[in-house]
C-alpha cells in the first residue's frame, strides 16, 4: 500500500497498487469468456434448453423442443432451440380480468400513504411495466407460433458482461485471488441458474397466462435483476477483500 | 427515434466512463495533498459564518465545536459569526449566549426580512466578515477540532479560490436511507471529489465545510439570494474568473444527513433546481471560457449536467417504451436493460458503483459494503424526484428567473435589507 505523509487521516491521502497480475488474469478470463461465448454459444443454449425442458415438464406446461444440430464458432449465425407451446388455457378475457385486478391491487398499494416514496415508485414502476406490456398483447395480439425465444437477453449478454465487471472493478483491487475467482464462478454459475430459472418461469407463464406475461417476465425486470445480482456479487466479494485488508491492516499495527 | 435513443444512451455511457476513471485514480494513483503539508504552519485570519434558523437542537453542537477549534485565537486571526436568520424558536438566544462568552464570537440577527434564504443570510454575515479567508458551517455540521487548520493551507497557493472539505455523515446507522446516503457521500467525496481534484479538473465547493479568499468574493459581488445552489453558482464563478477551488479530503466534517425519503427528495429536488439554474446560466460560458483547458471544460459540462440525466433517462424510458410498442426493433429489449442498467450509474449523487465499493474499501468499511445492491431502486426515486426538479428548474429559468434578472440591483437590495447586528 502506499501510505503518503498524512499520520492522523491516512484514508484521506492512501491509494493502492493495482494487482498487475490479477488483473492480467482476469482480463484473460473476460477475453477467454467472449472467445467461448462466440463459439459455444450454441452449445450452451442447447445445454440450457435441455433443462429448460425438464422444468417444463415438471411444471405441466405441454411442449416440444426443436434442438439445432450443435456447430461452433457460429456466434452471428447461431441457430436458437425452438420451443413450441400449446395456446394457453385460460381464456384472454380472464388473462384481461387478471391483469386489471393485479393493477388495481398496485394502484392501491401505490397510494397508501404510509409507504415510503421508494416502494411507492417501485410499485407505479412495476405497474408501468405491467401496463406497457398489457398494451404491447393488445397491439399486437399474434404471437409467433412456435415460438422463437430471444435467447441473446436471457444469458448470453450478461456472461461476458460479468466477467468485464469483475475485471476491471474488483481484480485490480488488492486482496487474495482465490476470493474474487471464486466470487466470479460463483456469479457466472449463478446467472446460468437465474437465466434458465427465467426463461422457463416464461414460458411456464406464456402457456398459463398469456403472450404479455411472457414479455413482462422475459424482457423487462430480467435485465434489471441481472444488475441487481452483479452487484450483490460484486458486494460480497469487496466485503470479503475489504475485510481481509482490514484485519491484515490490523494485525501490522499490533506488530 | 433510434438515432434518439442511441444518443441518450451514447450520453450515459460518457457518464460511466468519467465516473469509472474517478474511481481508478482514486483507487490506484497518487493523491494530490501537498497543502496539507502546510496544515498548522500556516494560520492565516479566518472568520466562520454560520448560518442558522430555528436550529436551537443544534446551534450549540457547531458553536461548541467552534470555539474550542484547534486554531490560534489571539490577535483577532478568528472569528466565528453567527447568523440567526428570522429562527422563531430559541437560537437567538444560544448565539448571543457565545457572543457574550466569547469575544471572537459575533451574533447577527435577522428579522422581518423579505428574502428568508441561505445566501441571502450569508450575504449578512458578509457584511460583518473582516478576515482574510471566509469558512461556512451549516448548523447541523459538527466540525473537529482540526478543520480549520486543514481548510485554510491551500489557501498558499494563490490561484485557489476557495476549499472544500469532506462531509462525514454521523446519524448512518439511523435507517436504510441514511446509510445508503452515507454511501453516497463516501462515493461522492472520498473518491469523486478527490479524483477531480486529482486530475485538475473541477472539484465543487459545496456550500459548506469550505469557503472562500474574501478577495474572491469582494470581487463576485454577493451571493445570488434566490439561487438554490448558491455553492455551484460559486464555483463556477470562480473557475470562469481563472480562479480554482482545492479539494481537501482530510478536512473531514460529520454531519446529519436525512433519514426520511420525504426530506431526501425536498432535499435532491432543491439540488436539482439549483444545479439546473447554473447549468442553464454557465453552460454555454463554460464552453467559450478562455481559462479552462479541454478537459477542465468537459468535466465543467458534464458537472452541470448531472441533474439533468435524470430527466434525461426518463426520457430514454419514455422513447424505448415507444420504440418497444410501435416499432419494436430486434434490440429494444436490450434499450431497456441498457437504460436500466447505465443510468443507475450516473444518477444524481450516484456514483458508478465500484465508486461506492472502493471508497467502503478505502475507508475500512467492509460491513457497510453489504448495502451496495440497495441502491438500483433508489434510482428509481431519484430518477423521478430528479427529473421533477429538472422541470420546475427550466419552466422556474423561463418565467421567473429572467423577468428577476431585469430587476435594478436597487429594487433588489430593497428586498434584502433589514439586517441587524
Amino acid at each position: 500500500m502506499r501510505q503518503l505523509k498524512s499520520t492522523l487521516l491516512p484514508r484521506a491521502s492512501w491509494s493502492f497498487h493495482v494487482q498487475r497480475f490479477h488483473l492480467i488474469l482476469g482480463s484473460a478470463i473476460t477475453v477467454g469468456t467472449v472467445l467461448a461465448i462466440a463459439i459455444l454459444v450454441q452449445a450452451y443454449w442447447i445445454l440450457q434448453a435441455s433443462l429448460i425442458t425438464r422444468v417444463l415438464g415438471f411444471a405441466r406446461v405441454p411442449h416440444e423442443l426443436f434442438l439445432p444440430r450443435p456447430a461452433f464458432g457460429v456466434f452471428l449465425n447461431a441457430i436458437a432451440p425452438e420451443f413450441l407451446l400449446e395456446k394457453a388455457v385460460i381464456s384472454e378475457t380472464l388473462i384481461l380480468l387478471a391483469a386489471i385486478a393485479i393493477l388495481l391491487a398496485i394502484a392501491v398499494i401505490a397510494v397508501v400513504p404510509r409507504l415510503s416514496p421508494p416502494s411507492r415508485i417501485l410499485a407505479i414502476f412495476f405497474l408501468a411495466l405491467v401496463l406497457v406490456n398489457l398494451a404491447y398483447g393488445i397491439l399486437h395480439p399474434e404471437q409467433p407460433w412456435p415460438l422463437r425465444v430471444d435467447w441473446l437477453t436471457s444469458g448470453i449478454v450478461i456472461i461476458p458482461l460479468i466477467a468485464l465487471v469483475f475485471n476491471v472493478t474488483v481484480f485490480p483491487i488488492p486482496g487474495s485471488l482465490s476470493t474474487k475467482l471464486v466470487g466470479l464462478l460463483a456469479c457466472l454459475a449463478f446467472s446460468f441458474v437465474w437465466s434458465t430459472l427465467r426463461l422457463s418461469l416464461a414460458l411456464s407463464s406464456l402457456f398459463y397466462l398469456g403472450a404479455f406475461s411472457f414479455m413482462f417476465l422475459e424482457y423487462l425486470p430480467g435485465a434489471f435483476v441481472d444488475f441487481v445480482y452483479m452487484l450483490l456479487f460484486y458486494s460480497l466479494v469487496m466485503r470479503r477483500l475489504a475485510a481481509s485488508h482490514l484485519e491484515e491492516a490490523r494485525s501490522i499495527r499490533r506488530s | 427515434m433510434d438515432a434518439a435513443i442511441l444518443v441518450i444512451i451514447a450520453v450515459i455511457f460518457a457518464y460511466a466512463i468519467r465516473h469509472y476513471r474517478f474511481y481508478w485514480n482514486r483507487t490506484f494513483r497518487v493523491q494530490e495533498d501537498v497543502s496539507q503539508s502546510f496544515a498548522g504552519a500556516y494560520t492565516p485570519s479566518v472568520s466562520i459564518l454560520c448560518p442558522m434558523r430555528n436550529e436551537e437542537k443544534v446551534a450549540s453542537r457547531l458553536l461548541n465545536s467552534l470555539v474550542e477549534m484547534d486554531y490560534p485565537k489571539g490577535n483577532g486571526r478568528y472569528e466565528v459569526i453567527a447568523i440567526d436568520d428570522n429562527s422563531t424558536d430559541r437560537t437567538s438566544e444560544i448565539v448571543d449566549e457565545y457572543a457574550m462568552k466569547y469575544p471572537f464570537v459575533k451574533a447577527v440577527h435577522r428579522s422581518g426580512s423579505s428574502v428568508v434564504s441561505k445566501p441571502s443570510a450569508l450575504n449578512a454575515g458578509l457584511t460583518f466578515a473582516s478576515k482574510e479567508f471566509v469558512l461556512f458551517f451549516d448548523a447541523d455540521y459538527i466540525p473537529p477540532k482540526d478543520c480549520v487548520k486543514r481548510l485554510v493551507a491551500p489557501f498558499t497557493d494563490p490561484q485557489v479560490a476557495g476549499v472544500m472539505g469532506r462531509v462525514i455523515p454521523v446519524n448512518s446507522p439511523e435507517t436504510i436511507l441514511s446509510r445508503i446516503l452515507d454511501f453516497e457521500r463516501a462515493a461522492g467525496y472520498q473518491v469523486d471529489q478527490q479524483a477531480r481534484h486529482n486530475l485538475g479538473l473541477i472539484p465543487q465547493y459545496g456550500g459548506t465545510v469550505g469557503g472562500f479568499r474574501r478577495a474572491f468574493l469582494a470581487s463576485q459581488g454577493a451571493f445570488d439570494a434566490y439561487h438554490l445552489a448558491e455553492d455551484t453558482d460559486m464555483t463556477y464563478r470562480a473557475y470562469l474568473s481563472g480562479w480554482k477551488i482545492c479539494y481537501v479530503n482530510a478536512a473531514e466534517c460529520y454531519e446529519e444527513v436525512p433519514s426520511k425519503f420525504r426530506q431526501r427528495g425536498i432535499q435532491v429536488r432543491r439540488w436539482a433546481m439549483g444545479h439546473n439554474y447554473c447549468l442553464f446560466d454557465y453552460g454555454l460560458r463554460t464552453i467559450a471560457s478562455p481559462f479552462l483547458r479541454f478537459w477542465r471544460k468537459l468535466d465543467g459540462i458534464m458537472l452541470l449536467g448531472v441533474y439533468f440525466m435524470p430527466f434525461l433517462t426518463l426520457v430514454g424510458w419514455s422513447l424505448g417504451i415507444y420504440s418497444y410498442l410501435f416499432e419494436p426493433p430486434f434490440w429494444s429489449p436490450l434499450l431497456f436493460a441498457l437504460f436500466l442498467t447505465l443510468s443507475y450509474n450516473v444518477v444524481g449523487n450516484l456514483a458508478l458503483f465500484s465508486e461506492v465499493g472502493s471508497a467502503g474499501y478505502l475507508d475500512r468499511r467492509n460491513r457497510a459494503i453489504w448495502l451496495i445492491p440497495l441502491l438500483p431502486p433508489i434510482v428509481l426515486f431519484y430518477v423521478l424526484v430528479g427529473s421533477r426538479g429538472f422541470i420546475e428548474a427550466l419552466l422556474a429559468h423561463i418565467f421567473v428567473r429572467r423577468r428577476r434578472r431585469r430587476e435594478t440591483p436597487e429594487s433588489r437590495r430593497k428586498n434584502q435589507k433589514s439586517e441587524s447586528p
